[in-house]
């Protein structure tokens, strides 16, 4: 597996935050470009979902350039990513379900992903050292966030939808236990207090939206972190993930 | 030309670099806003900062790649530098109007301001104003793409980011609920 080198002037909890953050930034763009296909609905939302996971990859580099000396090469950041494996990726259970058979299901995690998101993001805005990034990463999430929203309005406003989404968003409640936590992240970073952050930012937009058995999800999301069941096919996803990248790592890329 | 040894002036790398086109939009770099800044570094090497229109544009080694080659055609083999700085900095204000022009001729608006200094988008084609947001996102990352109810045709816009943030998802969503 691939080292970073951390840069001195960061603290090494903001790190720990940093990293688990450019893990579930590669995780979520390799969804979306990679199911965007198999998942969306028509051509417009592919090349959405294909704009967003751009972005995210985006984010994932910027992340990354703190963790390693600036600029890090794309060689290393192939490395990172291709090099480790399926317990190495820091990542929340929310995104290791891939998720490949339903719309809703979709359009629920990238929901709530998002929002996290968004609460990450203010707390990071405070930090000086991070402030570019943030800057960068910010204005670009913001519409992410209002792109899922839309969604999740659209879907909700038909029955046989809006139901299709209240038994997606049940089906995700055991995996919203770990986002957010970072364990062993900034002593300020306070995982409950920022979990309650995002779940009363989620229910208020979702609750007048009737959409049905959410209670549940939105309470889990509001309480103390814990571990996510496992998902076995994780495993088997990195794998796919890295096979052709394995099979010839000396590969020629641009730059 | 082939310029070896001596210095070199911002304005030659820059009009070389004009010679280099996005990619991914018809028109050329330094017309779409990209370049922040270029000069000679004391060692000599031609140094060059690029602003992307987005922190994930796909096309940004690419970039980088057509600058270098574009550069040692221009001055020999003088050390290059080129490298992307500043995700946050780029906006469409950025574009100069030659590269508003260029890509109004292949069918991609830039917002403009009205006389409050709300944002407004002209159809490229027939220059109407009457115009609604059909999609967030378009072909590429940095463009949505937009519907004309005067000429009714189909056309792109380039991503509205930095001062003009947010306005056509506002008009999207007044529209689409």
């Amino acid at each position: 597996m691939i080292e970073l080198t951390v840069k001195r002037a960061m603290s090494d909890p903001i790190m720990a935050i940093v990293r688990a953050w450019a893990d579930e930034e590669i995780m979520f763009a390799t969804y979306l470009l990679g199911r965007s296909c198999a998942a969306s609905p028509d051509l417009e939302k592919i090349l959405a979902m294909a704009s967003i996971g751009q972005d995210e990859f985006g984010h994932a580099e910027l992340l990354l350039n703190l963790l390693v000396p600036n600029p890090s090469s794309r060689r290393d950041r192939e490395r990172y990513f291709f090099e480790r494996g399926p317990s190495d990726f820091r990542i929340c259970g929310l995104l290791k379900l891939e998720l490949l058979d339903d719309w809703a299901m979709f359009v629920a995690r990238a929901f709530l992903y998002e929002e996290a998101e968004g609460v990450r993001l203010r707390w990071l805005a405070q930090r000086p050292q991070l402030a570019d990034v943030v800057a960068a990463m910010a204005r670009e999430e913001e519409e992410h966030r209002r792109y899922w929203r839309w969604w999740i309005s659209a879907l909700a406003k038909h029955p046989e939808a809006r139901e299709r989404l209240g038994a997606a968003l049940a089906h995700l409640s055991p995996y919203v236990g770990d986002v957010l936590w970072a364990e062993d992240g900034a002593p300020s970073w306070d995982p409950l207090t920022l979990r309650k952050q995002w779940a009363d930012e989620v229910s208020s937009f979702l609750l007048p939206l009737k959409v049905p058995d959410v209670e549940a999800l939105i309470a889990r999301m509001g309480e103390e972190p814990g571990p996510s069941p496992e998902v076995p096919s994780f495993t088997k996803f990195i794998r796919e993930q890295q096979r052709i990248y394995r099979s010839d790592p000396e590969a020629v890329t641009w730059g | 030309m082939v310029v070896d040894k001596g210095p070199v002036t911002s304005e030659e790398i820059l009009a070389a670099l004009r010679d280099v086109q996005d990619p991914e939009a018809p028109v050329s770099i330094v017309d779409l806003g990209l370049v922040s800044s270029c000069g000679n570094a004391p060692d000599g090497a031609i140094e060059v900062e690029l602003v992307p229109t987005r922190a994930g544009c796909p096309a940004r080694e690419f970039i980088r790649f057509l600058v270098e080659k574009r550069l040692k055609v221009a001055f020999g083999d003088r050390p290059v530098r080129c490298r992307w700085v500043d995700a946050a900095a780029w906006s469409t204000e950025r574009i100069t109007e030659e590269g508003r022009q260029q890509l109004r001729e292949h069918g991609v608006a830039v917002p403009e301001r009205d006389e409050r200094g709300s944002p407004l988008v002209r159809c490229p084609y027939c220059g109407s104003a009457r115009a609604h947001q059909e999609s967030a996102y378009g072909a590429s990352v940095c463009r949505s793409i937009w519907y004309c109810e005067s000429c009714r045709s189909p056309f792109e816009v380039m991503r509205w980011l930095g001062s003009e943030t947010n306005a056509p998802d506002q008009l999207w969503r007044s529209r689409h609920g």
